[in-house]
């Protein structure tokens, strides 16, 4: 599904450069959830921009197969002076997605009724984000990327969102970077660590999950 | 061969994506997207029919005036719309790299597909108007008139994508860009024809492209006007070069925007 072939990341700081990855060749398992860990700063959500191809590598090859999504509730490609329905129209535009399966599907999911066809600079971030969500879900994408935020909202709107999101996960998989080792637990089948701008990959939840904290220096 | 084919294919439904999703932020929103598109070109020919009328100043060349000043104005129109906007063209679709699919050059695609577009569709309207006044009559070679007017437009966004470049590296560069654009539009044969200049200024004009390009435009499009001014290569050439330099200068910021500050 996707696969590193020597890739670079660096960024330049005012003194000299921050290395997120240093020529890593790195295959990343197939059909599994995977939970990506990395201390604060080693750039946890670069590898999720990597991955996404929203970000290209300073060097190297990404090579990836199948649907990625953006960082699930992203709402940042929205244009603020259209409507969410015509940004809603334009991705799938883009994505060549059935457009009227997918305006229903958000109408119903997001609850924004009316507001659908106000400019999106009127809404409310919460607005925007149940937008975003409901979007990413009415795309059929292979593999959904999760930076943190796994559903928004109040918690019914929640509540919601994770059920729509299991329903998503019969057909899909997902790549998940958070700091909550207990949506980690609940999600992942194998553990990605980012650390010393290497991967290193856990089959087993726990021990991935045991090495980390040993990096962070916390005791079991 | 197939990967390619379907690549194009996804461009070509980016680049539609972006075509209607310009169309609905300049013209959907009000009426004044249209108006501006349509009225701009105008208040420029206008302005000058009234300040050679105040200075008591004729056609240069044996055309009605306000014609003359349509075919200066037009591709000079071009050539700046291109410049503004690129632009921001880099920070603006920045946000929109999230979807892996865009690419900068889609958007640059969709911009000058639609506002060719748009100025071709406001020509026909001003010449529609002109020949039912009787000042208009026929094109010399309408294909070589469309043409031109394509090369003012990619000309002056390849400008403005290199502007765009410059700018994420020099802030400063906007204001001279500005400045450079204004310098222009007083050298570019809006309002006069390079054959009517004392020779040493004439030499001194003829390193500008944009001169080149309006007076290729008059050539092609007035029955009995041909300049001895202009060579379509000149142009062309710049118009290559700063493609080519724009295309790169995206191509190697592209992933540094993040640490451009973008």
């Amino acid at each position: 599904m996707i696969e590193f072939i020597k890739v670079s990341k660096h960024y330049k700081l005012s003194h000299g450069y921050r290395t997120i990855l240093d020529e890593v060749s790195f295959k990343f398992p197939e059909h599994k959830n995977i939970g990506v860990l990395g201390m604060n700063g080693a750039g946890k959500s670069t590898i999720l921009r990597l991955i996404a191809g929203s970000e290209p590598p300073d060097s190297g090859k990404i090579i990836r197969t199948g649907r990625f999504s953006w960082p699930l509730g992203f709402s940042g490609g929205f244009n603020q002076n259209l409507s969410g329905e015509e940004n809603l129209r334009f991705v799938c535009r883009i994505y060549n997605a059935d457009l009227h399966q997918v305006l229903d599907y958000v109408r119903e999911f997001s609850e924004l009724g009316d507001a659908l066809t106000e400019p999106m600079r009127t809404y409310s971030n919460g607005m925007k984000a149940r937008l975003a969500f409901g979007l990413s879900l009415a795309i059929d994408f292979d593999v959904y990327l999760i930076d943190e935020v796994m559903a928004v909202g109040d918690p019914i709107f929640k509540k919601k969102s994770k059920a729509a999101f299991e329903a998503r996960r019969q057909t899909a998989n997902l790549i998940l970077v958070s700091h909550d080792m207990r949506t980690i637990r609940d999600y992942a089948d194998v553990i990605i660590i980012l650390n010393d701008h290497e991967l290193s990959i856990f089959d087993n939840v726990e021990s991935g999950i045991k090495f980390y904290q040993s990096l962070a220096g916390v005791k079991p | 061969m197939s990967e390619i084919f379907k690549a194009l294919v996804v461009q070509a439904r980016v680049v539609y994506a972006f075509i209607l999703r310009d169309m609905r932020t300049r013209f959907g929103r009000s009426r004044l997207g249209y108006f501006w598109a349509v009225f701009e070109p105008l208040t420029g020919i206008l302005a000058l029919a009234l300040v050679f009328s105040v200075i008591d100043r004729g056609s240069p060349i044996n055309v009605d005036i306000h014609l003359f000043f349509f075919t200066g104005i037009i591709p000079w129109t071009l050539f700046s719309r291109g410049v503004s906007m690129m632009s921001n063209v880099i920070e603006g679709s920045v946000s929109l790299l999230t979807y892996p699919q865009v690419k900068v050059i889609d958007v640059v695609i969709a911009r000058v597909v639609l506002e060719f577009a748009t100025i071709f569709i406001v020509c026909i309207l001003y010449l529609t108007v002109l020949y039912f006044w009787d000042i208009f009559d026929r094109i010399e070679n309408l294909l070589l008139s469309i043409t031109v007017l394509m090369i003012c437009l990619i000309f002056g966004s390849a400008f403005g994508l290199v502007g765009a470049v410059i700018k994420l590296y020099l802030p400063g560069y906007s204001s001279f860009q500005g400045l450079l654009l204004r310098v222009l539009f007083f050298v570019s044969g809006a309002f006069f024809v390079a054959d009517s200049m004392p020779q040493p200024i004439r030499d001194a004009l003829w390193y500008n492209p944009v001169l080149h390009l309006v007076e290729w435009a008059r050539s092609a499009f007035f029955y009995g006007f041909e300049s001895r001014f202009y060579d379509p290569m000149y142009p062309i050439l710049w118009m290559l070069c700063f493609g080519f330099l724009g295309l790169a200068g995206e191509r190697v910021t592209r992933s540094k925007l993040r640490q451009l500050g973008v």
